[in-house]
């Protein structure tokens, strides 16, 4: 290898001069505090564990990498949640154009019960974009803003996607499993 | 259901595995990160010489704008190889050589369209230097946008140890609308200075920002910039707040002034109008002629100063930044428990509007957290606790909490339209609201529920008011409808289902769509296409098909045209600026939805 050329020949050394300060948690917070959560929508959006798998451990890895300096935890919860859910998306896309095999998703969690099962089966048959809207107001508690915000849509678009939602996944429960 | 959904979702977890195997992928990611330099081996970068230049600067400049991350893309993109990069986050060297950090360059900055030019100053350094430039953008896409703009600033950098230079170029970008923070597109283009060699790099940036401060001398002076100021680690200064002085040797101000500098400082692009009421318990941390001002309201200034030949200090601007006020508070506890505190006692704030108690904390200088808790001991909206009690003395720092009473019951709000005005009322009632009825001209049947304004599926507070707007059954005014004209006398087509004209499904249509303020049209000869049709009206005036959407985001348009493959139809939109018609959407939606259960559109 010739570095003659190269004036100086020092290596490049390159810092990260970001001066308004540190992250706020290490990542092993950030696990311990959002892993739950983000696996609970990834799974719920990709219906299948592998890829949800994939899909939490991205965004963790994007966290390590890239995460902006956060103002607050409900800060980087949301960032973290914005970032799954692309993901999430990206991956759902991906499996648009490729076959993946369908999979018994919920009978790998000992912890749910026939009842508990029932309304995620019934969840996760609805299309995605009401999903997104349903699990992130109604497991993790936003507000239609704070959602409309998170997956930059408008705040009515987001009030008719959960009304329409909440309609078609309570029809699915009752036909289906009542 | 909800509830139900709740409960089955939460026990979803992750398992040990996958965690242990995330924490591993990241701690490998971190390990590299903390190694505190970069060597790049890449035989490209001795082929290219200029060009691994340019990409080493333009990655050092996003870790500046982006952190960690985007070097390793950049770098990666250019040729070398990916897993030996390595990003360090220690602090700065003397061999950083980025791009954008102008201290110590020659550069001159002409604004293109007054043609005036602008020399560099010490402020506007620092201005440039924490301006956030964003990430790098994809050149194949932003030279074919760049070309052909006409430039509005332009900047020349030299650096003469290095034998280069680099111009920037500035133009309004052509996207619209353009995207948040991204008015402004920027091309550099470095240079070698025999001519030989050239580089582009795009950068969507903020171009207000950096035209107002540009442009305005005075703005100059006291814009709420981030500035970069030295670290205060390793450097004399002092700290005195709350009418003392903070009592640390050198070891300690040391230590100090490297948790000062850990903090996190946003920068504020607008000066607050009371940050400083609470001057006299904010932190002073004096370096040199410079000054760090925190303020307990969160709020810090940075007053950058120069020395008179009288050495009287003369402020050369002021930036402004919000902080965590209780980790300063923290970091400076333990030198002040010695001196003279001014000592604050807990108010009696118990059973007092939540409002009235934080108006008082806010008085006392005490920062504090609320939150809120179910009883029924105390009414909805009044302090049921405070930590500390009573009486307790808080110290700077301290962590203060009130609690507000809270009611647990919430009624839920349901679409009454349509319904007839007795039923309605029942229901809301049954519901735990409070009705308020006001008729109104309408073209349903008299006492039909025309509007309502809270909207439906949405908890309320028990006991909240709720106004029913019913139907007297008599049109009057035709000057509320809608401009595309009065569905209930045309009759229709929604969604290709086929409405008789006086139907009363389009009698309540036309209601809710006349009770909306149709003023801020605006006329466009593109069908609008970012969002997704709930229903669309098709009615037929004068052998005229006229067409109305209604979509997703509140947005609706309607067009008239005998042709609709006729191209250049003019649409008239209502974009919902104001989200009033966001609602109308809404509610007609709802109303919708209810009466044609299969919605072909949408399902």
């Amino acid at each position: 290898m010739n570095t003659a050329e190269y004036s100086g020949n020092d290596p490049i050394i390159i810092q990260q001069v970001n001066n308004s300060g540190v992250r706020t948690g290490s990542v092993r917070d950030a696990v311990e505090s959002y892993g739950d959560t983000l696996f609970r929508l990834c799974l719920i959006m990709l219906r299948n564990h592998a890829d949800a798998e994939d899909a939490v451990q991205e965004t963790f890895i994007k966290y390590m990498q890239k995460a902006p300096n956060f103002t607050d935890s409900e800060h980087e919860k949301a960032w973290l949640l914005r970032v799954a859910a692309n993901k999430c998306r990206d991956l759902i896309r991906y499996r648009s154009r490729h076959f993946t095999e369908p999979e018994e998703v919920l009978g790998n969690i000992p912890a749910l019960d026939r009842e508990d099962s029932h309304i995620l089966e019934a969840l996760m048959e609805l299309p995605e974009k009401f999903r997104l809207v349903l699990t992130l107001h109604y497991v993790e508690e936003y507000k239609v803003e704070e959602i409309a915000q998170l997956i930059g849509k408008s705040p009515s678009a987001v009030k008719m996607r959960l009304s329409k939602g909440r309609k078609l996944l309570e029809e699915k429960y009752r036909k289906e499993y009542l | 259901m909800d509830k139900k959904l709740k409960k089955a979702a939460e026990k979803i977890t992750m398992s040990d595995q996958l965690r242990d195997r995330i924490l591993d992928q990241c701690n490998n990611a971190s390990t590299k990160e903390n190694d505190g330099s970069i060597e790049i081996s890449g035989v490209e970068r001795v082929e290219h010489k200029p060009i691994s230049r340019i990409v080493a600067a333009a990655a050092a400049c996003a870790v500046l704008a982006g952190g960690v991350g985007m070097t390793a893309h950049l770098l990666g993109r250019n040729g070398a190889p990916a897993d030996e990069i390595e990003e360090s986050s220690e602090t700065e060297t003397a061999d950083t050589d980025s791009l954008f950090d102008f201290t110590g360059k020659e550069y001159s900055i002409t604004d293109v369209e007054k043609d005036t030019e602008l020399e560099s100053s010490d402020q506007i350094t620092a201005f440039l230097n924490c301006m956030d430039w964003g990430e790098q953008k994809d050149p194949d896409i932003y030279a074919g946008y760049y070309s052909g703009l006409q430039q509005t600033t332009h900047i020349e950098v030299r650096d003469r140890d290095k034998d280069y230079f680099y111009y920037i170029n500035i133009a309004h970008t052509i996207a619209t609308p353009p995207a948040e923070g991204e008015t402004g597109i920027v091309m550099v283009t470095a240079k070698e200075t025999d001519d030989k060699d050239w580089a582009d790099g795009y950068y969507a940036i903020d171009l207000d920002t950096l035209t107002v401060f540009l442009g305005d001398e005075e703005l100059r002076q006291d814009f709420g910039m981030k500035n970069l100021w030295p670290d205060f680690a390793g450097t004399n200064f002092s700290i005195n707040g709350w009418g003392t002085s903070v009592d640390a040797d050198k070891m300690e101000l040391a230590n100090i002034g490297e948790a000062i500098d850990a903090l996190e400082f946003t920068p504020l692009g607008e000066v607050p109008e009371e940050y400083g009421q609470d001057s006299g318990e904010a932190w002073h941390l004096s370096s040199d002629q410079n000054e760090l001002v925190l303020f307990p309201s969160g709020v810090a200034i940075y007053h950058k100063n120069v020395i008179n030949q009288d050495s009287s200090l003369t402020n050369i601007y002021n930036t402004y930044y919000t902080y965590d006020y209780e980790a300063v508070s923290e970091i400076l506890a333990p030198f002040t428990e010695t001196n003279d505190q001014r000592e604050i006692t807990m108010p009696e704030l118990i059973g007092m509007q939540h409002e009235l108690a934080e108006d008082q904390l806010r008085q006392l200088g005490v920062n504090f957290e609320t939150a809120y808790i179910s009883t029924d001991q105390t009414k909805p909206g009044y302090i049921v606790e405070t930590k500390p009690a009573p009486g307790n003395t808080i110290a700077p720092g301290d962590k203060v909490m009130i609690y507000i009473s809270m009611s647990d019951i919430s009624a839920t709000v349901e679409n009454y339209l349509g319904m007839k005005e007795e039923d309605a009322a029942t229901m809301a009632n049954y519901s735990g609201l409070k009705v308020i009825v006001e008729y109104a001209p309408g073209y349903s049947p008299q006492g039909t529920v025309i509007g309502q304004s809270l909207p439906a599926n949405e908890p309320v507070e028990t006991g909240s008011e709720i106004t029913l707007t019913v139907s007297n059954g008599e049109p009057s005014t035709l000057e509320n409808f809608p401009p595309f004209g009065n569905l209930y006398k045309m009759g229709c087509f929604i969604n290709g289902s086929e409405f008789a004209s006086g139907d009363e499904t389009l009698c309540l249509v036309s209601d809710i769509l006349s009770r909306y303020d149709w003023s801020n049209e605006e006329a466009d000869t593109e069908l609008y296409k970012d969002s997704e049709v709930l229903y669309f009206i098709d009615t037929i005036v004068n052998e005229a098909h006229r067409i109305v959407y209604f979509y997703d985001d509140g947005t609706v348009e309607w067009l008239e045209t005998q042709d609709l493959a006729a191209n250049n139809i003019q649409m008239h939109r209502y974009n919902d600026i104001d989200g009033e018609n966001n609602d109308l959407v809404f509610q007609l939606c709802q109303v919708l939805d209810e009466l044609m259960p299969y919605n072909q559109l949408t399902e």
